[in-house]
């Protein structure tokens, strides 16, 4: 039979393949209903079967790329058996989704059941008006590094961390040893440093605001004085650390370094000692949730170690709760390592922060300051 | 029946400007009226009312019986309805098409069928000279050449009327000369019914059967170029039209000849024989005018009534006669002097104006 | 009249005839309902729907202080504080330098390029044209991008040719200055003026030049006091409406401004509108500052351009000759070539070698030479190809949609008997280009959630390009129509030909280089919108910005770069057509 003989047969033969086994899954019991018993099984199964009859799920993130949604996706609808479900998925900034989604509950037209985001403010905020729905995965009870640095909120969500972070580009800075907020400030580091744009960015405002509680007023004076660049978006931090235009960044999220290290070039992240701020990234369900069993059963996975090992392959997390290896060596070796690009929460010394309490004063408060601090570009030379 | 009727026709600009003060005039079949006045005059709004590019704010206008507008009625036909042809003085020849294809438009427009129309857009351009030319591209002919596309077009589809806005303005001299006579006759031998418009008043003297004249949106005069030239009824329309003297005086007594008029600043009493058709008292104010050659050089021996003694101030010879301005008293008298006989200036004259050509005026 | 009362008598006996007779008299309705006025109003009401609702939700929003979940009673202390509060005055400072360099040298280069290029016997024309529109391809911050690469003080390529090259001791450019935004934004609005332009000096009578001519002026003269002052009222349009949107614009501040700490109104805005809670009073009322800029321009504008008369298309025709330069078309050839190397080929290298390395380690380096980045793109990322042919679908469709909305604007504008109502639809149509796209997005979201077209993503923002484009198309026709002698059309309406006839066989055929020049316009714009986009696309819905905004967060330059040469390319294509459907060059002629 020549290669591609018959095109036609071969796709209608496919195709009837993929009904066939597409069916069959539906049919047979999930993965997971095997791993479980009792109660639980009982629960999920329950879940399970409701969410066959809702039939589709829409979830949005600041985080994932679209290939690490499409992954999960499959993982999970292979593993709770649940192939026909129409998943629907956003990725943008969390500002953007912020809004749209306000705008909706606003308009009672909420499109989205699970939100998994970095804006602890505008998460707390939810809870305060009522629009998250409380679930318990039984996954929580193992989010106890992120508990200790108080970022879940408990019947809400548990939280993995984003962590804007000290990082090196390797290849230029050699192996020096980076173990403190302070060693940037070495004079011969000058106008090799790179700071995140608190006055334009919430993000950042809420790392100063955090590093503030271990560092004085005057290290960033200090930082200012020695000619430390400064920019907004990740991104182009990112570029240029990697283009050699700085060396040090100051406010790096894990998944620059991984972007930079799979293009080759070795930019790590540094947990200093005096600590690290770590954002809570909650992945919660709506209260007016339209699928409230598939958004159960999608929060479970989320938490899971599966999923997040099922993220690692596309995405660096900083896990919020202590992870097993993962099957892939170099995931291991790459990500999850202490030296890797996301190590889970339980190995970094995370500065705590009440997020609940920190509401939209103090970022005003703490912008002021930088602006303060950095107003000004000093005179070269 | 084409006729034209205009009655009471309003036009405002804006809630101010009275662009058209309520006129109202008659077209009769077949003729060719000129509207006739300085620019502003409202000879233009008034055309584009009739054509339906301009929405009238009050009277009425119906042609052939049938109503296009009116305003207390609410009737306001769109041009397209109004199956007439008009001529601009742009030309309006649209760029992006050939000459056969503009003549064709209006046929097109008005459901004529292809091979009808080719047949009418030929007849058309031969009736304007330009047979042959079908193919051109329009905007590569002259200037002459594209208004006879123009004219070509509007009468390609019989219009009930044809209207002309300024056509000849945009041609040169000599060539705008020979498209008077042309236009007209084509005019009459297709026996239809024009309304022109210009502010030429040679142009509608050559063309028209009768010349309606305007000023600030109001008729002035209405009547034959004949008529309209020797009998002005007043000094805008006595001034406008060719070239005159006028001058103030009193009025005397009224005899069979005419009446006489008192005019200290000539010195003299003039007895005029025109524009007696109304009850002027003894002693009024009026205006009298009398065309440049009317007045003659060579007086009758016998003393009296419009005879003057002046003094040649200023000669230049036209060819078959002397522009003079001559000084009467301290008023300067322009005077056509026919013949080749030199005048020199400072020369010492009688003149002696006809009286049948003295023309009251009624303002 | 016996009729009439006959007519009413018998009307009384039946309940509907009399109704009907109540409504309105027949010749009444048959005056008011004619395609004329029905066009008219519908392209009015459109206009009310698109424009006139995002832009009442804006305004009043800049009256609230918002909070959590809600909004205060009205107040001033959103104006109050854009007014008084120092940074933020610094910043309106900041955009205003950046806004009347931006607008001033982009005009500059933009008017002499369009005049090459319509009016002279410049060489290789029909070449250089779509190359000369290619940085209109990308958006400012992919430009913004590039130019970093090119000109970052210490990793530019420039700089260290010139260190290199001529042993230069300290970098001779930064592009972390007010001069480097003006520049990059300058250098790609420079197509702007030249699509604005175009159209007007295509249909200019030669003869309007050569009287200038005859009468002893130089060619340059010419130019200077004929041609281009006879262009004032697309050139107008264009520097206003380029004044305004670089204002806006926040890509190219972002990335270049912060390290000199130049703040603009369009980071101010940025960052109230990304933040929870939302200020959306807060940036609207900043973004209030640019439409009012807007609003001014266009006052300007319109009091410079109303008393005199613009029209260069008679129905006299004409022969279209070009300018003959002598020497100095060489001249203009270097000027336009020049141009097209610093907005064109460097940029454009600088993408084009980043695409071909692995990592941009600040040059090209061969160690990193990789087709990895356009492998990514071509082969194995459908998400980019779904968001192309999204993006493809909403700059026709859309575009043309606009088109045709502009057009009878413009009729309505321009050629409409009442003037009040036609400088009342001017001001309304270009206000949007005053609104911030990240605010005009947001007010589209809060205009449109309520209604069922929320189901339609891609249908919706459809309608925001629309609005948030209008502008633009409008300019564009309205400054072509502005040069078209009314009796072109006149003289069709009384040759029998209807008002919808007229526009199809007369009007459109004439405006055709302006429709073209907007229609592609608008094609490119709506394929480069970000802001809106990011705010109402769905995953369904995705147009190529969002696509490459995701990817530029997920993958490295190299991707992203290739990437923005792809849509640079389907863009490319798109215009080639586009000037082959439009016959843009055979109506030039």
């Amino acid at each position: 039979m020549k290669k591609y003989g018959s095109s036609w047969l071969g796709m209608a033969l496919a195709f009837a393949a993929l009904v066939g086994l597409s069916g069959a899954a539906w049919a047979a019991e999930a993965p997971i209903l095997k791993s479980l018993s009792g109660a639980e099984k009982a629960r999920v199964a329950k879940l399970i079967a409701g969410a066959k009859k809702e039939g589709s799920f829409s979830w949005a993130t600041n985080l994932a790329p679209v290939k690490a949604a499409k992954a999960l996706e499959k993982d999970f609808k292979k593993y709770y058996g649940l192939p026909g479900v129409k998943f629907r998925f956003a990725m943008r900034k969390s500002g953007t989704l912020i809004k749209r989604f306000e705008q909706e509950i606003k308009a009672n037209k909420l499109s989205v059941d699970v939100v998994v985001l970095a804006a602890a403010s505008w998460l707390h905020s939810m809870i305060k008006r009522g629009n998250l729905m409380k679930y318990t995965s039984p996954e929580d009870k193992f989010f106890v590094p992120a508990a200790k640095a108080k970022m879940n909120a408990p019947g809400y969500w548990v939280a993995d961390g984003q962590l804007n972070t000290m990082a090196v580009n390797r290849d230029l800075a050699g192996n020096v040893k980076l173990t403190s907020w302070f060693d940037l400030t070495n004079p011969k580091y000058a106008g090799k440093v790179l700071v995140g744009d608190s006055s334009r960015s919430e993000t950042y405002t809420l790392w100063y605001m955090g590093l503030r509680r271990v560092l004085p007023k005057s290290y960033f004076v200090k930082l200012n004085a020695q000619n430390s660049g400064i920019m907004i978006r990740g991104s182009a931090q990112r570029r240029s650390l990697m283009a050699g235009e700085y060396w040090f960044g100051t406010t790096i999220m894990a998944r620059h370094n991984w972007i930079a290290k799979k293009a080759g070039v070795n930019m790590s992240p540094i947990y200093p000692k005096e600590g690290t701020v770590a954002l809570p990234i909650g992945a919660v369900i709506m209260a007016k949730a339209k699928h409230p069993n598939m958004a159960k059963l999608f929060v479970d996975y989320w938490r899971s170690v599966r999923g997040h090992h099922k993220m690692l392959e596309y995405n660096p997390l900083n896990s919020g709760r202590p992870l097993p290896p993962h099957k892939n060596p170099d995931i291991n070796k790459f990500i999850l390592a202490d030296d890797g690009i996301a190590p889970p929460l339980d190995r970094i010394n995370i500065i705590p922060i009440d997020w609940g309490k920190v509401g939209h004063d103090d970022v005003k408060k703490w912008r002021a300051e930088f602006n303060d601090v950095f107003s000004s570009a000093p005179r070269k030379n | 029946m084409a006729e034209v009727v205009v009655t009471d026709l309003v036009k405002k600009f804006g809630t101010e400007t009275l662009a058209v003060d309520n006129i109202s005039f008659t077209v009769a079949e077949g003729e060719f009226v000129t509207l006739l006045g300085p620019s502003g005059c409202g000879k233009t709004t008034t055309l584009r009312c009739i054509a339906g590019l301009e929405i009238p704010d009050d009277g009425e206008i119906s042609i052939g019986g049938e109503l296009f507008t009116s305003g207390s009625k609410g009737v306001c036909l769109p041009p397209e309805k109004r199956h007439l042809g008009m001529v601009f003085q742009s030309y309006a020849i649209w760029p992006h098409m050939s000459v056969a294809e503009n003549v064709a438009y209006g046929l097109q427009a008005q459901g004529a069928s292809r091979n009808e129309a080719r047949g009418k857009v030929d007849k058309a351009l031969e009736l304007v000279g330009l047979s042959g030319l079908g193919g051109r591209n329009a905007t590569k002919l002259s200037g002459g050449q594209q208004q006879r596309v123009s004219l070509a077009r509007a009468v390609a589809y019989n219009p009930r009327v044809l209207l002309f806005d300024e056509p000849l303005s945009n041609l040169d001299a000599k060539l705008r000369e020979r498209m008077r006579l042309e236009l007209v006759n084509l005019v009459k031998e297709l026996k239809m019914t024009a309304l022109y418009v210009t502010h030429d008043q040679a142009e509608a003297m050559v063309m028209s059967d009768r010349i309606i004249i305007m000023k600030d949106g109001r008729i002035q005069q209405v009547g034959d170029p004949h008529s309209t030239y020797n009998e002005p009824t007043n000094s805008f329309v006595a001034d406008f039209i060719g070239v005159t003297n006028i001058i103030e005086g009193s009025a005397e007594e009224k005899n069979s000849g005419g009446l006489l008029v008192d005019v200290p600043k000539l010195s003299a009493k003039i007895l005029c024989g025109a524009g007696l058709d109304r009850e002027i008292g003894k002693g009024a104010k009026v205006l009298v005018t009398v065309r440049p050659e009317y007045i003659e050089l060579h007086a009758p021996d016998s003393d009296g009534a419009n005879r003057l003694e002046g003094v040649v101030d200023k000669a230049v010879y036209l060819g078959q006669s002397w522009d003079c301005l001559i000084r009467v008293g301290d008023t300067d008298l322009r005077v056509h002097v026919r013949g080749d006989e030199p005048i020199e200036p400072g020369k010492r004259v009688t003149m002696y104006i006809l009286p049948e050509r003295c023309v009251v005026l009624k303002d | 009249m016996s009729t009439e009362s006959d007519e009413t008598q018998s009307s009384l006996k039946t309940g509907a005839a009399a109704a009907q007779a109540a409504v309105a008299p027949a010749p009444f309705l048959g005056r008011m309902f004619n395609a004329e006025n029905l066009t008219k109003v519908g392209s009015l009401i459109l206009l009310t729907v698109l424009a006139i609702v995002p832009i009442t939700v804006y305004l009043q929003s800049s009256f609230r202080v918002h909070v959590e979940g809600s909004q205060l009673g009205l107040t001033l202390a959103n104006y109050v504080q854009t007014f008084t509060e120092p940074k933020i005055l610094r910043a309106i400072w900041n955009t205003l330098v950046i806004a009347v360099g931006t607008a001033f040298f982009s005009s500059i280069v933009g008017v002499a390029l369009a005049w090459f290029h319509a009016r002279t016997d410049m060489p290789w024309r029909g070449a250089l044209e779509p190359l000369t529109l290619i940085p209109f391809f990308l958006s400012s911050f992919l430009g913004a991008i590039a130019w970093w690469a090119l000109a970052a003080p210490r990793i530019g390529i420039l700089n260290r040719w010139m260190i290199d090259l001529f042993g230069v001791s300290t970098p001779p450019f930064n592009i972390y200055s007010m001069t480097g935004i003006i520049m990059v934004m300058a250098l790609f609005y420079v197509p702007y003026m030249y699509l604005f332009t175009i159209g007007s000096l295509n249909r200019m009578d030669p003869a309007l030049e050569e009287s200038a001519r005859v009468c002893g002026t130089g060619v340059l003269r010419t130019a200077l006091r004929v041609t281009i002052p006879l262009s004032t009222p697309a050139i107008l349009s264009g520097a206003i409406i380029i004044f305004v949107v670089s204002a806006g614009v926040f890509g190219v501040p972002t990335l270049l401004g912060p390290i000199a700490r130049i703040d603009t109104l369009s980071t101010v805005i940025y960052v109230k509108m990304e933040e929870y809670p939302l200020d959306l009073g807060g940036a609207a009322a900043a973004g209030s500052v640019l439409m009012l800029i807007a609003v001014i321009g266009l006052y300007v504008q319109r009091k410079i351009v109303a008393p005199r008369s613009y029209v260069t298309v008679t129905g006299k025709g004409f022969r279209p000759n070009r300018v003959m330069l002598g020497n100095w078309k060489y001249a203009a050839l270097a000027l336009n070539l020049a141009y097209i190397i610093m907005a064109v080929v460097l940029p454009l290298g600088a993408l084009f070698l980043a695409s071909i390395n692995r990592a941009w380690l600040g040059g090209f380096r061969w160690s990193q030479l990789s087709f990895y980045n356009w492998d990514f793109i071509l082969f194995s990322y459908d998400y980019a190809m779904d968001a192309m042919k999204n993006s493809l679908m909403l700059g026709f469709v859309g575009g043309f949609m606009t088109v045709v909305l502009c057009t009878f604007l413009s009729m309505v504008i321009l050629r409409g008997r009442n003037k009040k109502l036609s400088s009342v639809v001017d001001y309304v149509a270009t206000l949007p280009i005053g609104v911030p796209g990240l605010v005009m997005g947001m007010a589209f979201l809060i205009t449109w959630i309520k209604t069922p077209l929320y189901s339609f993503p891609l249908f919706l923002l459809m309608l925001a390009y629309m609005t948030r484009y209008l502008p633009y198309g409008l300019r564009t026709i309205t400054a072509i129509l502005q040069s078209l002698g009314a009796e072109l059309e006149e003289s069709s309406r009384v040759c029998g030909e209807s008002f919808i006839g007229t526009i199809r066989k007369v009007t459109v055929p004439l405006l055709r280089p302006g429709i073209f020049a907007a229609y592609l316009m608008l094609f490119i714009m709506f394929i480069r919108e970000l802001p809106v986009s990011a705010l109402l696309a769905t995953e369904d819905s995705t147009p190529m910005a969002v696509a490459l905004y995701v990817i530029s967060e997920n993958e490295a330059l190299g991707v992203v770069s290739a990437f923005a040469l792809v849509q640079a390319f389907i863009l490319l294509v798109g215009t080639i057509l586009f000037r082959r459907l439009g016959n843009i060059e055979k109506l030039s002629v």
